[in-house]
């Protein structure tokens, strides 16, 4: 026998649900799916197990859910591998993704107050080297303006958060991801002028 | 900085909201492209068309990452982003897309091609569910979501998408034994 019970949604709207909630059996659809599923709670866990001892038409319902269960996720397995992404293809999409957001990084702030970007490059300097270390913290700083701006080009104010996010990306993978966190909250904080 | 062992998608993703550069973009490209292909693949998108609508989502979560509050909700965000790009290209198209793709080898107008690799099993077993169902039980079996996680994804209450996930069960059951092959 099925139940109906009424939820609020917000907004005001009643939501019709119906659940198993069999005055003899007594299981809902979400603890049918934690048992299943091995996320049950040990206590509920004893009383399904208890119920189905003794219960033929549960014990065929777990039976069911069982079987379809396995099935289901064994065709998932299927279809994720059959769906896998050539490396060419991955390559191909990857690097083209970046080449969009580079294209697309936004201009930077023009600010009576702003801050030129190699000032900028030099308050994070200031912010890393009692962390890193003056020499790691200079060269972790040219790699990251190496990877934003290429080879003999500069950091301005147009790729200055593609840098701050290299720069963060670095320092996670020197001193940890909080202060990786750190540089890049500090590096967006600054108003960095264009040009 | 070359990043040589592979990581699972949680580290990249929790890499990637710490600090995101290019290095954990790439490796968070690496760990959730094939989800993103695999999901546009089974809905009715060729192999070209999943691979440029998958760039979409993943410059739309470069620029838009700084807005998600809690790491623990990145899988539904990053679904929300993909099913809002694909019903955009619908938009700006004018195609029609399956929930799942039910019709394998079929040539849509407009050159959009149903996949053969679409004819799994599972997809049979798709066709006998709701729409809604079909999404959820794509969601949770293919895409492997917790159930609040694909609550959060469709915006409906966990208990619904519990009650729906069994009651499929027990539709495929009624419909397909317990012993088919």
């Amino acid at each position: 026998m099925e139940g109906v019970s009424l939820e609020k949604e917000a907004g005001g709207a009643i939501r019709k649900e119906f659940s198993l909630m069999n005055s003899e059996h007594g299981f809902s659809e979400r603890q049918w799916l934690e048992f299943l599923d091995g996320t049950i709670e040990p206590a509920e866990q004893a009383q399904v197990l208890e119920h189905l001892a003794g219960c033929a038409d549960c014990a065929t319902l777990a039976s069911e859910l069982v079987v379809w269960r396995t099935r289901l996720l064994e065709e998932g397995q299927g279809l994720r591998e059959a769906f896998s992404v050539p490396e060419e293809a991955f390559q191909s999409m990857l690097s083209s993704s970046i080449e969009r957001i580079r294209s697309a990084e936004p201009a930077g702030v023009r600010s009576s107050f702003g801050w030129t970007a190699a000032e900028g490059i030099i308050v994070l300097r200031f912010l890393m080297e009692p962390i890193c270390g003056p020499g790691t913290a200079r060269a972790t700083i040219e790699l990251a303006v190496q990877r934003s701006a290429g080879e003999g080009s500069r950091v301005t104010g147009s790729n200055w958060r593609l840098f701050v996010g290299n720069l963060s990306d670095a320092a996670a993978w020197i001193c940890g991801s909080a202060f990786g966190r750190l540089v890049y909250r500090a590096g967006l904080g600054l108003a960095i002028e264009e040009g | 900085m070359e990043v040589s062992l592979p990581v699972s998608e949680q580290e990249a993703i929790d890499r990637f909201l710490g600090a995101p550069g290019e290095e954990s973009f790439r490796d968070l490209f690496r760990t959730i492209v094939p989800r993103l292909v695999r999901y546009f693949r089974t809905r009715g998108c060729d192999r070209e068309l999943a691979e440029d609508l998958t760039q979409e989502v993943m410059v739309t979560v470069y620029h838009q990452s700084g807005r998600l509050r809690k790491k623990e909700l990145f899988r539904p965000w990053l679904f929300k982003i993909v099913k809002n790009t694909l019903l955009q290209h619908v938009r700006r198209t004018g195609r029609k897309v399956a929930t799942v793709a039910l019709t394998p080898g079929v040539h849509e107008p407009g050159g959009v091609i149903v996949d053969p690799l679409a004819a799994s099993r599972f997809n049979e077993w798709m066709a006998w569910l709701e729409p809604d169902e079909r999404q959820i039980m794509t969601l949770r079996y293919v895409e492997e979501l917790e159930y609040h996680e694909i609550a959060d994804v469709l915006e409906m209450p966990t208990g619904t998408v519990q009650w729906k996930v069994f009651h499929s069960k027990r539709k495929l059951a009624a419909r397909f034994g317990k012993n088919s092959a």
